[in-house]
């Protein structure tokens, strides 16, 4: 078996055995996400301090200045990222839980999530397309309004990059939820049943955050909106980009 | 223990729908297979077994953890992001905007039982 590392340069602190070594990327990983949440902590829980879009940029800040590939990367990082599929079976706990305190809305929900689905996919790609966006980003935002675990399934299942899917989910995500207010008022919707559901479906993680804020019915809808939304396009938006549009 | 079973659990349920989603050449990625599966079973059996809960509870709280190494792969396309920003925003803006309002009102037209 061949020795992993350089032997004639024993001892001493080698830096690229540093960067290049899984671990420094797994504790980047875990080191930033703990961080921002303590920070986040301390400060009230402010959303502008949101974990997951700070721990990004830092783990993207940390493969420029270092110069290793996002491959190396990668494999450290593996283990983190290899919790997505299991989290996403998980997530029919929550919605199993909710299920029940739906039931008088089940067929209006469907339809109304459903309708979403397709309606968010190909509104999207139409904008793309009409503003002369590259086939790869015109597949890859047709996932935008999926919850994270489910749009990167997706992205594996169509062949565009994982992290175009991320970066559309957030692109989504962020400037609606700044908004969200001026636009319930513009759209009439006053209803809690309505501004969660339309948070959960289309904000999904963050609008279901938001929701919870409104109240615990508002939260509910949110969570049963971004579940749904995830099945209904993990199923339908596959085979129909993969039928019409490649 | 309660961890290790659930965890199990999770996992062989993916394991299951990716494997047929492989065997039948299904469009539909393996994990959402498994939520189905999960969903169906917990729908026939009427409850949450306590190791399920507890490790899809833990799971779920860390779940903006578990994007994160596939958001930093945006590091590979600084370039695209850059040329193409006004095309990103502007079809997640507007798509988003639109969804929101006729999800909301399709929902407040189907739904009987007025307004809570």
């Amino acid at each position: 078996m061949a020795f992993p590392f350089a032997v004639e340069k024993r001892g001493g602190l080698n830096i690229d055995f540093l960067l290049t070594h899984p671990l420094t990327s797994l504790f980047v990983v875990l080191g930033s996400f703990a961080a921002v949440s303590a920070l986040q902590k301390k400060v009230g829980g402010h959303a502008a301090l949101n974990p997951v879009i700070w721990s990004i940029i830092i783990c993207v800040v940390f493969i420029r200045i270092s110069g290793i590939s996002y491959d190396t990367f990668m494999n450290g990082a593996a283990p983190v990222h290899f919790l997505l599929g299991p989290v996403t079976v998980a997530l029919a706990i929550p919605l199993y839980r909710l299920a029940s305190m739906i039931k008088q809305d089940a067929r209006a929900l469907l339809i109304a999530i459903g309708f979403a689905c397709l309606f968010s996919a190909f509104s999207a790609m139409g904008i793309a397309a009409a503003l002369m966006a590259s086939e790869e980003l015109r597949l890859a935002v047709t996932s935008k309004s999926v919850t994270a675990p489910i749009a990167i399934e997706i992205a594996r299942k169509i062949g565009t990059p994982e992290s175009l899917a991320v970066l559309f989910v957030f692109a989504t995500n962020i400037p609606w939820l700044l908004f969200t207010g001026v636009f319930f008022k513009i759209g009439n919707i006053k209803g809690e049943r309505e501004q969660g559901l339309t948070l959960g479906t289309v904000c999904h993680g963050l609008g279901v955050a938001r929701a919870f804020q409104i109240s615990e019915k508002a939260g509910t809808y949110s969570v049963i909106g971004m579940s749904v939304m995830g099945i209904l396009s993990g199923l339908l938006l596959p085979i129909l980009i993969l039928t019409f549009f490649k | 223990m309660n961890i290790l079973y659930g965890f199990l659990i999770l996992v062989g349920l993916q394991l299951f729908g990716d494997l047929l989603s492989h065997t039948f050449s299904l469009p539909v990625p393996g994990a959402v297979i498994g939520m189905l599966i999960m969903l169906a079973i917990l729908f026939i059996r009427k409850t949450v077994d306590e190791p399920i809960a507890v490790t899809a509870d833990g799971l779920i709280k860390y779940i903006g953890l578990l994007f994160v190494p596939a958001g930093a792969g945006i590091s590979v396309y600084l370039g695209l992001i850059a040329d193409q920003w006004i095309v990103i925003l502007a079809a997640s803006f507007g798509s988003t905007f639109l969804t929101l309002l006729s999800c909301a009102w399709l929902f407040r037209l189907l739904s009987k039982n007025g307004e809570a």
